[in-house]
C-alpha cells in the first residue's frame, strides 16, 4: 500500500486527529507549521480526507511511486547521466595507442601484427590482466628466436609493448672463418708478427690500403690447396700533414663560478617562472624533471644555470708558434695507441699574417696498420 | 508451552507501553471514544481508559497506536 504525505490547512489540530482516528483512517502525524498540519496516510484514504477538509494539499509520496515521480520528472537527467556513464566506460577500456619500444622497423611490424591477431589493436577493446598475460607468453613462444623478454603494460588507453631483443651470438663463427691481414692505410713496412699465414710483404715495403700483407691461403706450386685463418700484426710507418692556424688574439669562455637554480612550469606548453629567473646567452643549462603529471598538462622543471664570462687572451708570434706545434703534436698523439709513436715531424710551411699564424706539419708516426678482409669460398 | 507457542505464532497479545509523555499500544482492536482528555480503546479481552491532557494520536495503524499526552492515569477493565 502506498503511503502519501499531505498537507491540511486548519485552525485546530485536535479536531483533525479525532476525526482521522473515529473514522478509522491510519495516519502518522509528522508536524505541524502555525495552521499548516502535516499527515502521512495511505493513498486510499487520501479522498475522504479531501472531501472532509476543504484545504488539503498533496505534498509528496512514499515508496514506489515516490522513484517513479522521481524518474519521471528527472528523466532527461537520468538518461544524460546514464549515457555519459556508458560513453565514459567505452572510452575507457577502448585502446587509442599502441607504442612498441623498438627501432627494429621489421620486428616492430611482426609484432603489430601478431598483437593484431590477438585482437590488440588500435581502437580495440582493452584486454583483462590474465589474457594479457596469455598474450604475452604466446608471443614470446612464438619469437623465441627474437624476443629475450617482452611486457605489455597499460597506460590509461595506450599499450606499451616493452621488449629486449634476442642477440644472436656469431661473432664464434666469424672469429673460425678463413681471412687475409691486409694494410690498413698506404705506409712503409716497419715490422711484421706472423703467428700464422704466408708473408707476402718484406719490412721497407711500400704497401697500399687493402694490400694482402700475411695471406691466409695455402698453395703447392700453383695450386690452390686451402684457405685458413692468417693471424699476425703490421706496423709501418704512415705519413700525416697537419694544418694549424693561431690566432694572436683569441676569446675563450671562462665560469665565473656562479650557478642559478630557475625553477619553471610547463603548462600546456606554456613556460611560466617560479623562482630564479635569470636571462642571459652566456650560461650553460642543465635542465631537470621535477614534476610530470601529463593528463593535467602540467609539468615543472628545475634549469641548473652555471654563467660563464668572455675573456680576451694575446699571445706573441713566437707563443703562437709553439701553441700551433704543441696543437698539432696533440692532434697527432690523440690518435696513437700502444707501442705506436711519433717517429719524427717536419715544419713544412709558416705563413704569419697580421692577426693569425698559419702552420703545416708533416708527421711520420710508426702504427699499427693490421687489418683483416674475409676470404670468400674458393670452387674448385 | 503449546500455547505459547500458539501466541507467539499468532502473536495475538496485547503490549500497552507506558514512556514519558508517550503511551504506545500493539494489538489494539478499535478505539471507542476519544477527546482531549479521556481514550478508551478496546483491547479484545479487555478494555483501557487514559486519563489525561492534551490527548493527540500521533501515529494510527492497523496494529498500533501512539499517543502524545500527559499522563494522569491507566485503568483496566472488562
Amino acid at each position: 500500500m502506498n503511503k502519501i504525505q499531505i498537507k491540511i490547512i486548519h485552525n485546530n489540530l485536535n479536531i483533525l486527529i479525532y476525526y482521522l482516528t473515529r473514522n478509522n483512517i491510519k495516519f502518522e502525524y509528522l508536524c505541524s507549521k502555525k495552521n499548516n498540519h502535516y499527515f502521512k496516510i495511505y493513498k486510499s484514504d487520501y479522498k475522504r480526507v479531501k472531501n472532509k477538509f476543504k484545504k488539503v494539499k498533496l505534498v509528496d509520496y512514499y515508496g514506489k511511486e515516490r522513484i517513479i515521480k522521481f524518474i519521471k520528472k528527472n528523466y532527461i537527467f537520468i538518461l544524460s547521466l546514464a549515457f555519459g556513464l556508458l560513453i565514459l566506460y567505452f572510452l575507457s577500456t577502448t585502446i587509442f595507442f599502441i607504442e612498441i619500444n623498438t627501432n627494429n622497423d621489421e620486428l616492430k611490424n611482426k609484432l603489430y601484427n601478431e598483437l593484431n591477431s590477438y585482437n590488440i589493436r588500435k581502437y580495440g577493446r582493452i584486454k583483462s590482466y590474465k589474457e594479457l598475460n596469455k598474450i604475452k607468453k604466446d608471443i614470446l613462444k612464438n619469437n623465441q628466436d627474437k624476443l629475450e623478454w617482452l611486457e605489455i603494460k597499460r597506460e590509461g588507453t595506450k599499450y606499451e609493448v616493452l621488449l629486449t631483443e634476442r642477440v644472436i651470438p656469431i661473432i664464434n663463427n666469424l672469429n673460425n672463418s678463413p681471412r687475409h691481414i691486409v694494410a690498413s692505410k698506404d705506409a712503409l713496412i716497419k715490422h711484421i708478427v706472423s703467428n700464422k699465414g704466408v708473408i707476402l710483404k718484406d719490412v721497407n715495403d711500400y704497401v697500399k690500403k687493402g694490400e694482402i700483407i700475411i695471406s691466409g691461403d695455402l698453395y703447392k706450386g700453383e695450386t690452390y690447396i686451402k684457405s685458413f685463418k692468417a693471424s699476425g700484426e703490421v706496423y709501418g710507418e704512415v705519413w700525416y700533414t697537419v694544418k694549424t692556424i693561431i690566432p694572436y688574439k683569441y676569446i675563450e669562455y671562462v665560469r665565473n663560478g656562479k650557478v642559478i637554480n630557475h625553477y619553471y612550469l610547463e603548462f600546456l606548453g606554456n613556460k611560466m617562472s617560479l623562482i630564479g629567473r635569470y636571462n642571459t646567452n652566456m650560461s650553460m643549462n642543465n635542465t631537470f624533471l621535477l614534476v610530470d603529471k601529463p593528463y593535467l598538462g602540467l609539468r615543472i622543471y628545475k634549469e641548473v644555470k652555471e654563467l660563464y664570462e668572455y675573456k680576451e687572451f694575446k699571445v706573441s708570434k713566437d707563443e703562437a708558434y709553439k701553441e700551433a706545434i704543441k696543437r698539432s703534436d696533440k692532434s697527432i698523439k690523440n690518435k696513437l695507441k700502444d707501442k705506436e709513436y711519433i717517429i719524427s715531424k717536419k715544419v713544412l710551411n709558416i705563413s704569419p699574417m697580421s692577426s693569425k699564424i698559419e702552420i703545416e706539419v708533416f708527421y711520420k708516426v710508426y702504427e699499427n696498420i693490421t687489418d683483416t678482409l674475409l676470404i670468400e669460398e674458393k670452387k674448385e | 508451552m503449546l500455547r505459547n507457542l500458539v501466541s507467539y505464532i499468532k502473536d495475538n497479545d496485547y503490549l500497552v507501553g507506558v514512556y514519558k509523555n508517550k503511551i504506545y499500544i500493539y494489538n489494539y482492536k478499535y478505539i471507542m471514544d476519544i477527546d482531549s482528555n479521556n481514550i478508551k480503546i478496546n483491547l479484545g479481552n479487555k478494555k483501557v481508559k487514559i486519563n489525561g491532557k492534551n490527548i493527540v494520536v500521533e501515529k494510527l495503524e492497523n496494529k498500533e497506536i501512539l499517543i502524545k499526552l500527559e499522563c494522569k492515569g491507566i485503568e483496566f477493565y472488562e
